[in-house]
């Protein structure tokens, strides 16, 4: 789906790290991948242009928290960084998402966020950045206005949390 | 859920360098990586615990050791290995071009972009990474069109991935060795024995920084002393007490930069002020800034180190002055690379920088030899169809933005000559 020498940023994701995605977006040298090259700009001096180039990749690739039988996707963010290029930064949005991430409805998708997700993340982020997680912003796509802008990909196999 | 997203998860790192710290080999092989945006695992070999979980045997005494991304492991790692190692290395795919540019800093890579863009076969050549030396700058405020500035390297991605959409080829990792003639087309021969024929060539290999002529100071390369002011090693010197000799734009952006991570940043300028060498956009931010201090009238004398650098010994105005860093960038002025076009018999002023158009008449001998009825292009040698651009051109104005235009103006001169040789 991705367009070799496509510019494109993958999303921190255990899905997209699981499956492989994440090394093949960054090492195979059939796209641009932006995290290389924000990781090597300076934070201190270039903080405007990271802004810019996370916030508005060709591509991005990521995963959500919660898919509704009705076809809703909700995403949540502590930062809210993974979520402008999603709703409309991003020219073209694939999300990967394992089949355990289907809900009933919307409220048993936020369930899901506050109640398992949540949790998971935070011990994550304790341990990896010494600090606490939040359920900060919260990302739902009912709909894509532009057609073919956004395609989910569901894997029947339990992926991320 | 998480932080700043591309701070989250680190990238995969796609080569993994065991070395002392102090090693230059070590140092060109982080530099080369850094440039280019490959990221790496750095491991001090003076860390047992770590080499020894690595399990490299014997290969622990043949450092630098590099581990690429399928596993191979290289030691004594080389740049140009690494280079090849990771398919950085990629030969013409072409068996003529009609232009062949050396160096793919600002000026050869916009002379990629437009030859490309025009429909011209255009490869650029480059030994370390694009950008050259405006790719190591942390910001570049003054560049029309990006009123909050832009990163040199930041510019030299996005001129990089324009080249190419366009159809340009740009071959790492080799320098250019020597140019021969083949009837009125030219033959680049590169450091790794790869021939690039061309109709037309465009020198614009700009410059090598000036060596600083100190005592010792080679021995200390990589260890505290450091030519340029490359991205990489800005986040180590964080605390740190930071010298830099040079007072011109390289040297005041160097300044901004380490400001804003090291303890204390010393300009050490040689002249009087920064008045005739430095953007005054530059040297007043530079007196803005609390842990910046600018000293002028004073040079570098002599160096104190155990294995790294720990103080300089300075020479300001008349007095010897002993002073603590940590670390030293050398970022004055430039000697031109013009090693492979003097080869070819291209004539160099007596700084060694490129003669061109009218200037070639400023030198008894230049055109001795020329052999067409027209006189040469203005940016063409005292070869036809062999042109420069850039830093590397004698009489050049050494901005970013004049080599570019230049560079953008060579492609105009190089359709001229191709008509003149015909298949245009």
């Amino acid at each position: 789906m991705l367009p070799v020498g496509a510019e494109v940023y993958n999303n921190t994701s255990r899905t997209l790290e699981t499956t492989g995605i994440a090394e093949d977006i960054e090492r195979s040298g059939l796209y641009q991948p932006l995290r290389p090259r924000l990781y090597q700009m300076d934070r201190e001096m270039q903080g405007r242009e990271m802004r810019q180039l996370s916030a508005s990749p060709d591509w991005v690739v990521g995963s959500v928290h919660a898919l509704t039988e009705e076809g809703a996707l909700l995403i949540a963010s502590a930062s809210g960084s993974q979520i402008g290029p999603i709703v409309f930064g991003a020219g073209h949005v694939i999300l990967v998402v394992g089949a355990q991430k289907i809900v009933p409805d919307f409220d048993t998708g936020l369930r899901r966020i506050y109640e398992y997700c949540f949790p998971l993340e935070d011990h994550r982020a304790r341990q990896a950045y010494g600090i606490p997680s939040g359920v900060n912003n919260v990302l739902i796509i009912n709909k894509a206005v532009l057609p073919g802008r956004i395609t989910a990909i569901l894997v029947n196999e339990a992926l991320g949390f | 859920m998480s932080m700043i997203d591309y701070d989250a998860k680190p990238v995969t790192p796609q080569v993994l360098i065991v070395g002392q710290r102090s090693s230059s080999e070590g140092y060109g092989i982080r530099d080369f990586l850094s440039r280019n945006g490959i990221p790496y695992e750095w491991v001090d070999a003076d860390d047992a615990a770590q080499v020894e979980a690595l399990e490299l045997g014997g290969d622990v005494d043949r450092l630098p050791v590099c581990v690429l991304p399928d596993g191979v492991r290289l030691a004594p790692a080389s740049l140009e290995d690494v280079a090849a190692g990771l398919g950085m290395v990629s030969p013409p795919s072409l068996s003529e071009y009609d232009l062949a540019i050396m160096g793919a800093g600002p000026a050869g890579l916009a002379a990629a972009v437009y030859a490309a863009s025009e429909g011209l076969r255009a490869v650029a050549i480059e030994s370390v990474a694009p950008g050259g030396q405006a790719g190591t700058t942390s910001m570049i405020e003054n560049y029309l069109g990006f009123p909050q500035g832009i990163s040199g390297g930041e510019l030299a991605t996005r001129a990089t991935a324009q080249a190419r959409r366009f159809g340009a080829e740009v071959l790492l990792a080799r320098r250019l060795a020597d140019i021969t003639r083949d009837g009125p087309s030219y033959v680049a021969h590169l450091s790794d024995s790869t021939a690039v024929r061309s109709r037309a060539v465009l020198v614009a290999s700009g410059v090598d920084w000036r060596r600083l002529e100190v005592p010792g100071i080679e021995e200390l390369l990589g260890s505290g002393v450091y030519y340029g002011a490359g991205p990489s090693e800005a986040v180590t010197c964080r605390g740190c007490r930071v010298a830099i000799v040079g007072g011109g734009n390289s040297a005041g952006q160097a300044v901004i930069r380490f400001s804003r991570y090291a303890a204390q940043v010393t300009l050490l300028v040689r002249g009087g002020s920064l008045d005739a060498s430095m953007s005054q956009y530059l040297s007043r931010q530079l007196k803005g800034l609390g842990n910046v201090e600018v000293r002028t009238s004073t040079e570098v004398v002599g160096l104190e180190s155990d294995s790294h650098l720990r103080a300089l010994m300075l020479s300001s105005g008349g007095a010897a002055v002993r002073m603590p860093a940590d670390a030293l960038f050398v970022c004055i002025g430039g000697v031109p690379r013009t090693q492979g076009a003097a080869r070819a018999g291209v004539a160099l002023d007596g700084a060694g920088y490129v003669h061109t158009g009218t200037g070639l008449s400023s030198s008894a001998w230049a055109l001795d030899g020329w052999p067409l009825s027209r006189p040469p292009l203005p940016l063409e040698t005292n070869l036809p169809g062999l042109f420069a651009a850039g830093d590397v051109r004698s009489g050049s104005i050494k901005r970013c933005a004049a080599a570019i235009g230049e560079g953008s103006m060579a492609v105009a001169l190089v359709h001229q000559r191709l008509a003149e040789i015909g298949g245009e």
